[in-house]
């Protein structure tokens, strides 16, 4: 299922307002993405990951997301580190192959960790604002920033679908495995495209449903739903504001 | 006239399976309404015509004295009048979260701030969906979204309320809830017709039912006497009421109308 949905313990304890949350995340995302040092990106993440820890997360789900962005991070990072040369260079590593020097020196592994540190940040400002505001949240955001109806109905029904794909999927792989389908490799292939012909089909249904029975209700080419979000009173921007700019302050000292 | 008229209704769907043949039927309103008939005998069909989603080739439909016309205005008129909750609920449910959803048929039927407010309440009341408002439609139960659905209908406030199988896949409790949702609605006069299996439930709330088979109407009647024909019963493919197969056995004079009487007596 989705990362917000497996550790949504988050949302329900925050009863912040969904605007809130979004300027606390451009702040954390901001600091990260302007800084000039690592200790603003670090302290970003310490921080994200004391609130999460606080309200609730098993530090294990915490090391869990955390890993999951840093497989293609240090892929990335490996290759701006490494430097190969065909002279020698001045490096805290090195190796000769040939007629070729691998490895990093100091200049290298600086900008190397610092990469790594900005992405770290940015990436826990989004899981900030993915792990406390549920969807339905983040739609209101979209409208308040005035993001134009199509997309966010679009945005709003391609969810709906996904997760009733996602479970129907579920359900039809497994009865398949159960009926032993996955046993051969030939079966499994054969199988695995029954599977996705059949999500294929059933999504169209669905789909032609779906707009029945919005119909019914009285669509008539517009959204429009409840606004449940209570108005929002600008003094809770302040926390958040001064965040913001002593996050980004912060960031243009060279340490 | 009655509230709604269908005169001669045939429909055929796009492969050519003729899904209702020649159908003929009033329903007043205020009336409880149930359809039976074995799988595939059209009653889903029925009900998709009734709401004005499909629309019938040959015959005339009269809502409130108004014939029904391929148009599309006509048709948002008669959506407002005629609700319609699937079979299915996650064909119905959409928005992000319980609440919305219910709200969205509320809004499209013009409804704003206190009447809005007002008219959510109430509707979640009825059917006991208060404390899952904030949850999203995925993360319910089956019978969760039934109910939810239900709601998303009631919002619109239509006159006749059209529900196909309401109980299948409900437990006990759960049908017992939608049954009170059945009566409430029935007290404010609001007309509800039903398609189900459950053939004692028919019995003990219908006070008209129509049986189907192969896209025609059987019989049309009141319950009490239509499943007494055991004729009928056989060519239909239905059981007799567990009561009258009961009062049958015990040779009883009277037929009691309700299994609570039956079990008092
Ligand atoms: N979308 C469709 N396209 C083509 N044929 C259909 C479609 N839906 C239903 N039918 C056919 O129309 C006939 C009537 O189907 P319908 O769904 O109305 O039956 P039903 O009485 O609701 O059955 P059940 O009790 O199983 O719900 C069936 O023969 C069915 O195969
Ligand atoms: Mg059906």
């Amino acid at each position: 299922m989705f990362i917000s949905e497996k550790y949504n313990l988050l949302q329900a304890k925050l009863t912040w307002h969904p605007f809130e949350k979004f300027t606390f995340f451009v702040a954390f995302l901001l600091g990260s993405l302007l800084t000039q040092n690592i200790l603003t990106p670090f302290l970003i993440v310490a921080g994200i990951s004391a609130f999460f820890l606080s309200h609730g997360l098993s530090l294990k789900a915490l090391l869990e997301i955390a890993a999951l962005p840093m497989s293609f991070m240090l892929v990335a990072v490996v290759s701006i580190i490494c430097i190969i040369s065909r002279e020698s260079f001045e490096a805290i590593y090195i190796i000769q192959i040939s007629d070729y020097y691998i490895g990093f020196s100091q200049l290298s592994l600086d900008k190397g960790i610092f990469i790594i540190g900005k992405a770290m940040g940015a990436m826990f400002a989004f899981y900030f604002l993915i792990l406390t505001s549920p969807i339905d949240e983040i739609e209101y955001l979209l409208r308040k920033m005035k993001v134009p109806d199509l997309l966010i109905e679009l945005f709003v029904l391609s969810f709906r679908f996904i997760t009733i794909l996602l479970l129907f999927s579920r359900q039809c792989y497994l009865s398949q495995k159960k009926r032993m389908a996955y046993r051969s490799f030939s079966s499994s292939i054969r199988s695995l495209g029954m599977l996705v012909s059949s999500v294929l089909v059933k999504s169209l249904v669905h789909a032609d449903f779906s707009q029945q029975a919005l119909l019914n209700r009285g669509y008539r080419g517009e959204m429009k739903f409840i606004d449940a979000h209570g108005s929002f009173v600008l003094k809770r921007l302040i926390l958040p504001i001064i965040g913001m700019i002593g996050l980004i302050m912060l960031g243009q000292f060279k340490l | 006239m009655s509230y709604l008229e269908l005169e001669n209704i045939s429909f055929e769907y796009p492969n050519q399976t003729l899904a209702l043949n020649q159908i003929s039927l009033s329903v007043e309103k205020g009336e409880k309404l149930a359809v039976v008939g074995e799988n595939g005998s059209g009653k889903s069909s029925l009900f998709l015509c009734l709401c004005g989603i499909h629309y019938a080739q040959t015959g005339r439909y009269i809502v409130d004295g108004e014939e029904q016309r391929c148009k599309r205005k006509d048709r948002n008129k008669l959506f407002r009048k005629v609700g319609y909750v699937f079979q299915d609920p996650e064909v119905q449910l959409f928005a992000s979260t319980v609440e919305k959803d219910i709200s969205f048929g509320a809004i499209n039927a013009g409804m704003k701030g206190k009447d809005l407010e007002a008219c959510m309440d109430e509707v979640m009341e009825m059917t006991q969906t208060h404390e899952l408002k904030k949850n999203p439609p995925h993360q319910l139960s089956y019978g969760q979204k039934k109910r939810v659905a239900i709601a998303g209908v009631l919002a619109c406030k239509p006159e006749v309320l059209l529900l196909d199988e309401p109980f299948a896949w409900l437990d006990n409790q759960q049908k017992k809830n939608t049954i009170q949702i059945l009566d409430e609605l029935h007290q404010q006069n609001k007309t509800i017709i039903i398609s189900t299996h459950d053939i004692n439930f028919v019995y003990e709330w219908a006070n008209k039912l129509v049986v189907m088979k192969e896209g025609r109407i059987l019989a049309k009647g009141h319950p009490h006497e239509l499943l007494e024909d055991e004729a009928l019963l056989e060519q239909a493919g239905l059981e007799m009421p567990l009561i009258l197969q009961l009062s049958k056995k015990l040779n009883l004079e009277s037929r009691p109308e309700t299994m609570e009487a039956f079990l008092k007596d």
